[in-house]
C-alpha cells in the first residue's frame, strides 16, 4: 500500500491549514524566540566576551565553596538579601565562581537580590555588568514580561511551535519523495518551500527536542501548580515535596551555616570521586535551612546530582537524577537538552547551527504563504515588508543592542533592550517606505553587516588582550558581518534587484 | 577525550554520513523502500549504537539525533539543484492591503479560547490524570503527568483548528475535564 493512500487528502489539507494558520498567527512570537533561543546557547561565552577582566576560576574544591558561602552570607545578612543563598561553581564553559544570594518574598515586590563572583582566594567581587547578555536572557525566557507570565508565555511559544512541528509533518505527503530536494535559483517560493521541509523534516528531532524542553521549561511552573491543586488539594509545597524531595523547615529562628566538610564526607563515601559543581542554602541561617550540594556527573545528561542536609548536617535524600525513578532523571534532563550543555563547546556549537536551521524553517514558512498570496493575485505588500524587516533587522537590532551596552559601560540591561525594540521597531516602521520586501531585506542585510562589524571592532578596541572565547566571538562576529554586508549590497545593486523572482 | 572515545565518535559520523549516502543513492534512483532503506536505517542504528558506547545511552541518543540531523543538514546544502532563474514576473501594483473582516474577528476569537484555555485546561486534565492514576511511582507518575500537558496541549491545538467543528471539538473537552474532575473528586 502506499504512502498517499494511507493518508487521506482530507486529512492532509486540514494538516496543513492548522500548520499555516498556527505559522501565520504566531510567527513573530515564535521567531523572535527561536532567534533569541539561538544566541541563548553561547550565553556562557556572551557573559565572558562582555567581561574579559572578571576573575576566572578553573576548578573549586570544597574549602573555596564553603569559604565563598560564609563571607556572601554575612554580607547578604547585613544587607537583608538573606533568605536564599546559591554558590554556582565553575564550568569549562564559564570559569566563574558565582554567587547569589536573594530575599524573602515580600507582596508583589521583587525580593532583594544581591550577586558577586568570587576569585580563586574566595574573596568577593561584585558582579560584572553584562548588561546585553541578560538582555538575551531575559528575551529568550522570559520576553521581559514580570515573573512568572514572562515564563508561561514563552512556554506557551514553544507549545504553539511544538504543533506546528507536528501539524507540518502530518500534512507533509511528499516526505519520501523530496527527502534530499533542494533547489535554488529558479522560484524563491519553490526555493523557500525545499529549505524550509527539508530542514524541518532532517533536524526534526532536534526541533523537537527543544520546543518540548522549552515548553516544560516555560510551564512547568505553572503545571505544577495545577497539579498540586488538584491531586494534593491545593498543598502546592506537598507536590513539590512528592517532586523534589525535602524542603526546608518553618523554623526561622537564627542559627549558624552547618559545616560543608562532613556533608563532601559523606557524599564522597557514597559517591568516590565526586566533584563539588554547586551549593545551595534554602531558609539560610535558620533553625529549618537545608543545604543542597550539587555534585557534577557526565556520564549523564543531567549533569549533575543533588544531595539535600538538614540545617545540622544530617544527610535528608538524593534527588536521583542519575539513579532515581525514571520521571526524575526525565526531569533532570529537560534543561541540558535544551540548552545544549551536555557536549562541552562543540555541542553548543551544533546547538547553534540547528538553532539557525529553526529560524530559517520559522522565517520561511510566512514568507512562503505571502509568496503564494501573491502568485494568486492577492498580495499583501505591507505584511511583505514587515515580516521582511522582522527577519532581517534581527541582526541589526542584536548588533545594535551590543554596541550600546559595550560604549555605554556600567549599564543596565534596560538599555539593550530599549536600543533592540527601538531599531526592531523603527526597521518595521522604515519598511513601509521602501519599495518591496527585497529591498527590505537586502537594506537591513547590510545594515545588520555594518553593525556587527562595527561590534568586533569596538569590543578589540575596548578590550585588545582578552580569553580565546572573546577572541573567538569577535572572529565569528567579524566575519559575519561581512558576509552579511557583500550579500545585502550585492542583491541591492539595480541589475540583481531586477532579477530576482519571487513567484 | 580519550583515543577510544575519539575513534568511537568518528566511526559514528562516519556510518551516520554513510547512512545519508545509502539513503541518497537510493532517492536519486527512486528507490525509497526496501533493501536500500534497510541498510541506511542499520547504518544509523550502527552510528547510535557507537555513540551510546562512547558517552552512555543518556547522551549517546542525544549526541546521536543532534549530530545525524546536522550532517544531513550539510549534506543537504552539498545538493543544492541549481536552477535556471526565472525571468521575473510583472509585479502587480502595490495597492492597499484588505483589511481583516470584522466578521471573521468573532470565529477567531471562538477558535483562540478553543484552542487555547478550554484546550489547556483539557490537556492538564489528562496530565492530571496520568498523575493520579498511571501505575508508576508517586514521582514518576507526576513528572510525566506534567511533562505529557505540553505535547497533548498540541495536540489539541492542532485538533482545535484543523477539525473546523468547534461545536463538537468543545464537547470533546468538556468530556475530558469532565472526567477528569470525577476522578478528583472521587479520591
Amino acid at each position: 500500500m502506499s504512502s498517499r493512500s494511507l493518508i487521506s487528502n482530507t486529512f492532509t489539507r486540514a494538516m496543513l491549514n492548522a500548520h499555516q494558520w498556527l505559522g501565520i498567527l504566531f510567527c513573530t512570537l515564535v521567531w523572535l524566540v527561536c532567534v533569541s533561543g539561538t544566541l541563548g546557547v553561547l550565553l556562557d561565552e556572551f557573559a565572558q566576551w562582555e567581561a574579559p577582566s572578571a576573575p576566572r576560576v578553573e576548578q573549586a574544591d570544597g574549602t573555596l565553596f564553603a569559604h565563598v558561602a560564609t563571607a556572601a552570607f554575612a554580607e547578604a545578612r547585613a544587607q537583608g538579601a538573606d533568605h536564599d543563598l546559591f554558590v554556582l561553581g565553575p564550568t569549562p564553559e564559564l570559569p566563574w565562581l558565582r554567587i547569589f544570594a536573594l530575599g524573602e518574598h515580600e507582596g508583589a515586590a521583587e525580593p532583594p537580590h544581591l550577586e558577586w563572583l568570587a576569585d580563586t582566594g574566595g574573596t568577593l567581587h561584585p558582579m560584572p555588568h553584562t548588561p546585553w547578555t541578560t538582555f538575551v536572557r531575559d528575551h529568550h525566557e522570559r520576553l521581559h514580561l514580570p515573573s512568572p507570565y514572562g515564563a508561561w508565555a514563552v512556554g506557551v511559544v514553544g507549545t504553539l511551535l511544538l504543533a506546528s512541528l507536528f501539524s507540518g509533518l502530518l500534512a507533509h505527503r511528499r516526505i519520501f519523495r523530496d527527502a534530499f530536494r533542494l533547489r535554488r535559483g529558479g522560484s524563491q517560493r519553490v526555493a523557500d518551500a525545499d529549505l524550509h521541509n527539508r530542514i524541518g523534516v532532517w533536524a526534526l528531532p532536534f526541533h523537537l527536542i527543544v520546543s518540548l524542553t522549552g515548553s516544560l521549561l516555560g510551564l512547568s511552573g505553572l503545571i505544577v501548580m495545577l497539579l498540586a491543586l488538584a491531586a494534593y488539594q491545593g498543598d502546592q509545597d506537598k507536590a513539590i515535596a512528592a517532586l523534589l524531595g525535602p524542603q526546608p523547615g518553618s523554623d526561622l529562628s537564627a542559627a549558624p551555616l552547618p559545616e560543608i566538610a562532613p556533608m563532601l564526607r559523606e557524599i564522597e563515601r557514597l559517591t568516590p570521586g565526586a566533584t563539588v559543581m554547586n551549593l545551595i542554602y534554602q531558609h539560610v541561617g535558620t533553625a529549618g535551612q537545608t543545604v543542597s550540594i550539587s555534585t557534577a556527573e557526565p556520564h549523564h545528561l543531567a549533569r549533575n546530582e543533588n544531595w539535600t542536609f538538614d540545617g545540622e548536617g544530617r544527610f535528608l535524600a538524593k534527588a536521583g537524577f542519575t539513579d532515581g525513578s525514571i520521571g526524575m532523571r526525565i526531569y533532570g534532563m529537560i534543561q541540558p537538552l535544551h540548552f545544549g550543555t551536555y557536549g562541552g563547546i562543540a555541542l553548543k556549537l551544533v546547538y547553534v547551527a540547528l538553532g539557525i536551521g529553526m529560524c530559517i524553517v520559522v522565517a520561511t514558512g510566512p514568507a512562503m504563504w505571502l509568496a503564494r498570496r501573491r502568485g494568486q493575485g492577492r498580495p499583501l505588500p505591507r505584511t511583505e515588508k514587515l515580516w521582511a524587516a522582522l527577519v532581517w533587522g534581527q541582526t541589526a537590532a542584536y548588533a545594535a543592542a551590543a554596541l550600546a551596552a559595550i560604549v555605554a559601560a556600567e549599564t543596565g540591561p534596560a538599555l539593550p533592550l530599549g536600543v533592540y525594540w527601538a531599531v526592531t521597531l523603527g526597521s518595521a516602521l522604515a519598511s513601509l517606505q521602501l519599495r518591496d520586501e527585497r529591498q527590505a531585506g537586502h537594506l537591513l542585510q547590510s545594515l545588520g553587516g555594518i553593525l556587527l562589524i562595527a561590534l568586533a571592532l569596538c569590543h578589540l578596541l575596548y578590550w585588545p588582550s582578552q580569553a580565546m572565547a572573546g577572541r573567538a566571538i569577535d572572529g565569528a562576529l567579524l566575519g559575519a558581518g561581512l558576509v552579511l554586508l557583500l550579500h545585502g549590497l550585492r542583491r541591492l545593486r539595480p541589475g540583481q534587484m531586477n532579477n530576482d523572482s519571487r513567484l | 577525550m580519550a583515543l577510544p572515545v575519539v575513534a568511537a565518535v568518528a566511526a559514528a559520523v562516519a556510518l551516520s554520513l554513510a547512512g545519508l549516502l545509502i539513503a541518497w543513492r537510493a532517492w536519486r534512483g527512486g528507490r525509497t523502500r526496501g533493501p536500500a532503506a534497510a541498510a541506511a536505517l542499520c547504518a544509523w542504528a550502527a552510528s547510535t549504537g557507537l555513540w551510546i558506547l562512547a558517552f552512555g545511552a543518556e547522551i549517546g541518543i542525544a549526541l546521536a539525533l543532534e549530530s545525524g540531523s546536522l550532517l544531513a543538514f550539510v549534506f543537504l546544502l552539498t545538493r543544492i539543484e541549481h536552477q535556471p532563474p526565472r525571468a521575473a514576473r510583472e509585479r502587480p501594483p502595490a495597492g492597499a492591503q484588505p483589511a481583516f473582516p470584522p466578521a471573521r474577528r468573532g470565529i477567531a476569537l471562538a477558535y483562540t479560547l478553543l484552542a487555547g484555555p478550554l484546550a489547556f485546561a483539557a490537556a492538564l486534565s489528562l496530565g492530571l490524570l496520568m498523575a493520579l492514576e498511571a501505575p508508576f511511582h508517586e514521582q514518576t507518575r507526576l513528572i510525566l503527568g506534567g511533562l505529557a500537558v505540553p505535547s497533548l496541549w498540541a495536540g489539541m491545538i492542532i485538533a482545535a483548528v484543523a477539525l473546523r467543528r468547534p461545536g463538537a471539538t468543545a464537547m470533546v473537552f468538556v468530556l475530558i475535564i469532565g472526567t477528569a474532575m470525577v476522578a478528583v473528586l472521587a479520591r
